[in-house]
Order: structure tokens, then sequence, then C-alpha cells
């Protein structure tokens, strides 16, 4: 068995000629022929040197010809599981499938006054219990649920995040790339036996900083799939156009590809984009915006053509400080449109205020939103059955469905959504109920997933990922970051 | 000689506004040639990239129109210095400040809003670019003379950074010289007193409030 994820039955959204298409892949390749990536990594540029690519150490930049990112991009497979702690929750990605991961928050948000600040560490468990209660939550990337935990050094974030969601998330888990914490996070999933996939994160443009080549390179040592991300401002560290956007990102994603297929011929490689507006007023990106959809639906369009499973990692965030309307319509517009575009995996529960929260409150809600997205993708059954024609002529003019046996047999069928948290009560019944916000009811339900947690990890397990984070702190102690 | 001079200080402005570097650089070497004063070209270049910052303040002009007056005039700025140190010149400054991005982070855009900001007000700004090492932070610190030391970090995983060029002031006996402000997306108030800093802003136009703030303009 696997996660089911949501299953798209129809064609995805395309916004791009097949013409355009192959112009992109083309230029992008130019790109890595002529310009090139920088790995900042002597170990990377040898294996890139050693797979036949020119590299300059000085620079520590490496071109790469195209006959061989071809090679390697077929290299790579169309489709890979990944498992869980349990079966149930592995995810098979590629297809016509889509996963949810949550979205990471620097901080949590007080629900009363919107204001942030870190989270303790029990509040991160938590977080971590209500995304594993979320049947629309399949994944958590690294620095997830948040990133600035009260009393965790920096230096320790993403070892004791990872060694949180380990714990409390029996789902799929990234493993980040900071100062070597890659280590400790592959080791605790090895621990417990389940598959991480690495994150090799650029600095963009065309750049990549040391230690997320070395999470790519011992990622694909380990036989984890390799998630290589794209993730430049347009107008900042990007161009401003999105087809020049595009051409970046795509030359950026490949030089990891080719990294990872040097190292191990056929292990997993996916292609996130985190492709963002950029603020011309005040200098940050801007979640929410129009573009990044618009750069997303390239992005899924012009990998699926290479057979490259995709991440749309930038639809998560709301600009939004409160979950409130706009919240909703940047969310909801970025998340359906994500999958429309046939993005195998879409980053979205939980995250408010650009990349500054998270809130476990929102990720119920955003859970509804996203059944709510998989009920679209579902699309339509259209069949002798469902077109009921003979049932039409049955009833005739001024008839009634309700007591038929085709109404009881199918509107369970095409109806099955059913958001836990929203709000479909009769305005009677509302007045009746205390008049409680959707805010209210997933506030409840947080606590009453939370009063039913069970933690899937066994006991002796649980000891095992504490001694391997004690060994990440005597680590970054001996090295003096502590 | 007074509608010359109204002239080539037109020019002046005109280059910057049009954010013609190469324009800007062949005039100042010849403003240079003929003899005019390097202050008054100084000057008539500072009150313009204040105007482009007052555009940009009140919304009229965005981050790529600010950017481009900063990196136009920074292009002159060698030129005018050299001329004037030839002349025993000095060109009185609001303060001099040294800006840069913490070692572990490549983020530019905040730093560079600030320094455009500052020298728009008249400051001189050292901007020493990102990546930046607490040795490197020293050396330029003692280098230019600085009085302000501006610090960003984007990311929490290097915002400690910012502590460890502070406790390197500290050790170096720099730290009663020179006054400490810090800014970047992860950074709070709190943050800044916990680490020692002097101030933190939470916006360019407030980093330039707060460097004139700090030494008591």
């Amino acid at each position: 068995m696997a996660a089911k994820g949501l299953i798209r039955n129809f064609k995805p959204l395309e916004i791009l000629t097949e013409e355009q298409v192959e112009v992109a892949h083309r230029d992008a390749l130019d790109i890595l022929e002529t310009t090139g990536v920088r790995f900042e990594s002597k170990r990377g540029l040898k294996i890139m040197e050693k797979g036949g690519c020119k590299v300059d150490y000085d620079q520590m930049t490496t071109k790469i010809p195209p006959g061989l990112v071809t090679e390697c991009i077929n290299s790579c497979p169309k489709s890979f599981r990944m498992r869980a702690l349990d079966p149930d929750n592995d995810i098979i990605m590629g297809g016509n499938s889509t996963y949810i991961c949550i979205f990471p928050g620097n901080h949590t948000v007080d629900l009363n006054t919107w204001e942030t600040r870190p989270a303790t560490i029990e509040e991160n468990h938590n977080a971590c219990k209500v995304a594993d209660c979320l049947e629309n939550v399949h994944a958590c990337t690294s620095y997830t649920p948040y990133c600035d935990i009260e009393g965790v050094p920096p230096i320790m974030m993403l070892p004791t995040s990872t060694w949180s969601r380990m714990k409390y998330f029996s789902k799929i888990n990234r493993v980040g790339s900071i100062e070597n914490s890659h280590i400790w996070e592959i080791k605790m999933a090895q621990a417990i036996g389940v598959d991480v996939w690495g994150a090799m994160e650029g600095a963009p443009p065309l750049s990549f900083p040391e230690s997320s080549v070395e999470c790519a390179i011992e990622c694909a040592k380990a036989g984890f799939p390799v998630q290589s991300c794209s993730g430049g401002i347009l107008g900042a560290s990007h161009p401003a156009t999105l087809a020049g956007g595009l051409i970046t990102g795509m030359a950026e994603v490949l030089g990891p590809l080719v990294l990872v297929q040097l190292i191990r011929k056929g292990n997993p490689v996916f292609f996130d984009s985190f492709d963002l507006a950029q603020n011309m007023r005040t200098g940050g990106p801007i979640f929410g915006h129009p573009l990044n959809s618009l750069f997303n639906l390239m992005w899924s369009q012009v990998w699926r053509a290479r057979g490259i499973p995709t991440q749309d990692g930038g639809q998560g965030a709301s600009s939004s400080k409160r979950i409130d309307y706009q919240c909703g319509y940047e969310k909801g517009m970025g998340a359906l449109l994500a999958a429309l575009s046939g993005a195998h995996m879409i980053v979205t529960p939980g995250g408010l205020t650009g990349e500054l929260s998270y809130h476990p409150v929102l990720s119920i809600i955003d859970n509804d939103m996203m059944g709510w997205v998989g009920r679209i993708l579902e699309g339509v059954s259209f069949n002798h059955e469902t077109l009921a024609l003979d049932l039409i002529e049955t009833v005739g003019p001024a008839g009634f469905y309700l007591d038929k046996a085709h109404t009881r047999k199918w509107w369970k069928v095409e109806q099955h959504f059913f958001p836990q948290v929203a709000d479909l009560q009769t305005y009677n019944d509302w007045l009746g109920s205390g008049k409680k916000s959707t805010l209210e009811l997933a506030k409840e339900r947080m606590e009453e997933l939370l009063a039913n947690y069970k933690c899937k990890l066994p006991e002796g397990k649980q000891q095992e990922l504490d001694d391997i984070l004690e060994e990440a702190r005597k680590y970054y102690k001996d090295k003096g970051r502590l | 000689m007074s509608m010359e001079k109204d002239n080539i200080l037109g020019n002046v402005r005109k280059a910057i506004f049009d954010y013609d570097k190469e324009g800007l650089i062949e005039l100042v070497k010849k403003y240079i040639e003929i003899n005019i004063d390097p202050l008054d070209v100084f000057k008539e270049m500072t009150v313009s990239i204040r105007g482009v910052g007052d555009l940009f303040n009140s919304g009229e002009l965005f981050l790529p129109e600010l950017i481009a007056a900063s990196d136009t005039m920074q292009g002159a700025v060698p030129l005018l210095e050299e001329a004037m140190r030839k002349k025993g010149l000095t060109r009185k400054t609001e303060g001099v400040v040294v800006i840069g991005t913490v070692f572990g982070d490549v983020h530019s855009i905040g730093k560079n809003m600030v320094a455009t900001l500052l020298i728009s007000e008249g400051f001189k700004v050292k901007d020493i670019g990102i990546n930046v090492s607490a040795d490197s932070f020293m050396d330029a610190i003692e280098k230019e003379n600085a009085d302000i030391l501006a610090m960003s970090a984007l990311l929490t995983t290097t915002m400690n950074e910012q502590e460890k060029v502070i406790s390197m002031l500290k050790r170096k006996n720099l730290r009663g010289k020179i006054k400490v402000m810090v800014g970047g997306a992860p950074i709070t108030d709190a943050f800044a007193k916990e680490i020692g800093a002097d101030g933190y802003a939470p916006s360019a136009t407030e980093a330039v409030k707060l460097a004139k703030q700090l030494l008591g303009k």
C-alpha cells in the first residue's frame, strides 16, 4: 500500500506550446555549457570533472556538455517510491499523483494578536503530531514546522527539527543542509528504517553552497532521492521575466541532477520550484503573487516533457499576517493552480506571513482546502450510468431524485469531499451552536487531534533518535559551533 | 561661470536620474581635467541621490531605479575621492558606515537598500559585500575608521554571526569606538539587545533614522 495522494484524472493545465518547451530546454542546456553552475565544493567539482565536465577550481564553476545532461536526464526514474514508517504512508512520486507537504514557518503566531515568536519544542512536537493526523498531508520539508525553536541554537536547528519530526510525524521527511546537518538527519532516517529525500538548495543564480552539495552527495550515496531546488527571486537573483527566470532555474536544477547521476546512476531526482516575485518596494519576495503560479505552471510542464517529477514549493504561504480572506485566496488559488499544473508535490499547509510563521490550526484549515483541491483533480465520472439518461426520463419534469437508488449510490461517490472544519451549517444551526468561526472550529479540532494522538514510533527507536541528536550536539560543540 | 557651473551640475544630476554610469564617469573625468571643484560635484551627486531616495519613499520610483542610481553614483566616487585627495580636500559627511551581510549569508538586497539610502543622506558608506567574515569586518572598520558597523543577516542560521562579530569587536577593544546596528528578516529588537548591538531597524528608511540617532544627528 501507499498513500493515495490527490489523483488527477484529466490533462494538466499547460500554458506553453510544445515549441516553447523545447526552446526553454535548449537554452537551459546552453547556459550549462557556456556559463555553467557554481558548486562551492571541491568534492562536488571533482565528481563533475571525472564525469566529463569542464571545471574551474578557482571560480568553483563547472560547465556541462549537453550530451551528458541528456544522458543523465534519461537515467533518472520517472517514478519512484519513498518508504515511510507506516507503509500506508509511503509515497510514489510521478505519474498523476500529487502529494502535500507542510510549509515551514520561522515562528509560531499568536491567534489573537497575530504577533510571532519562536516556538517552544513542545509546540514543535505538537505541530508535527497535528500534521501526522491530517489525511491531506503526506510529507514535511526540512525546517518544518518551525525554524526558530526556543532554546535551540541555530546550528542545532535542523538536526532538532528532524529529530522532532521523526518522532512525531510518521510520514515522509526531507533533510536539509546546514553545516553538515544532513549527516545526523540521514543517520536518524536509517536508524528508524525510513526514506528521506535530500535537498540541494541553491543560492541563485546558478550557485550552490558547499553544505548543499555535500547533502546531495551523501543522500545519493545512501540511495535517497535528491531534490534539486530553483529558488530565485524574479528581478533580483533571477531575471525579472518569467521566461528568463524559467531557463535560469532549469539550468540551476540540471547541474545537481548531473552530479547525482554521476554519483549513482538511476538515483531518483525531482525538481522544486520556489521562484517568487520580488517586492520592488521592500526588497522581499511576494508570496501569493500570480507570477509565482505562472512560473510553476511552466515548471511542471517543461519537466513533465522530460519525465522528471516536480514539486511546487512556493505556493504555501500567504503574504497576509493573519488567517483571513487574503490568506485564503492567495493560498487557495496558488494550491489549486499548482495541482492543475501537474506538480507531484505541493508545499502548502500551515504557512503564513511569507515564511515567517506557521500554525497547526492553519494546517487543519489548509487540510480541508487541499481536500477541496483533490476533489477538483478527480474530475468528472462520465459514462452511461453517471449520465443517467434513463433515470432522467423516468423522473421526468417536476420529479424528485432524493429517493432514487441512483442517488443513494452516486451522491457519496460524487460528493465524497466533506470539509472537517469549514462551516456548512444552516444559519439557524450556526446561531444555535455559538456562531463559531472556521478558526474556532479548527482550534477545537486541534485539541481533539492532540488529545487522541498516538505516537507510531517504537519506544526503543525514540532512544536511538535521542542518541543521534546528542552525537550531533557533541559534533558541533567539538567544532566550536556551540 | 555660474551658468557654466549650473550646466555642469545639471549634467551630473541628469546622468544620475538617467542611471547613466558610463556617462557620469566621463563627465567627472572631464570636470576634473578642467579643474571643477570636486566637492561641488560630490555635493550635487548627494543631492541627486537624495532626490531619488525621496521619489522611492514617495512610491514614484522602485528598487531597480534606487539601486541603479546608487550604482551610477558609486562609479564616479573613486575618481572624485582621488581628485579631493590630490587637492587636500576633505568631504564633510554625516559619518562613516561599514556595511555587509554576515558570513554564510549571500543575501544582498536589504543591505544594498540601506547602503543607498545612507549615501543619499550624506553618509560615507563602505559596502564590503556579502558572506563577510568577522575578520573582514574588523579590517574594514579599522581601515575606514568607521563610526557605524551595519550588519545584515537574512537567515536564522546566520543571525548568530552578528553576535560573533560584536564579540570580536570587544576582543579587539573596538567596541567602545563604534556603534553597531543590525537588520534582516529574522532580526528583532530583542535579539539586537541580546547580542549587544546598539540598535535594530526593521526597514531601510528606519535604518537611516537609526544611524543618525546613533551619531546624535
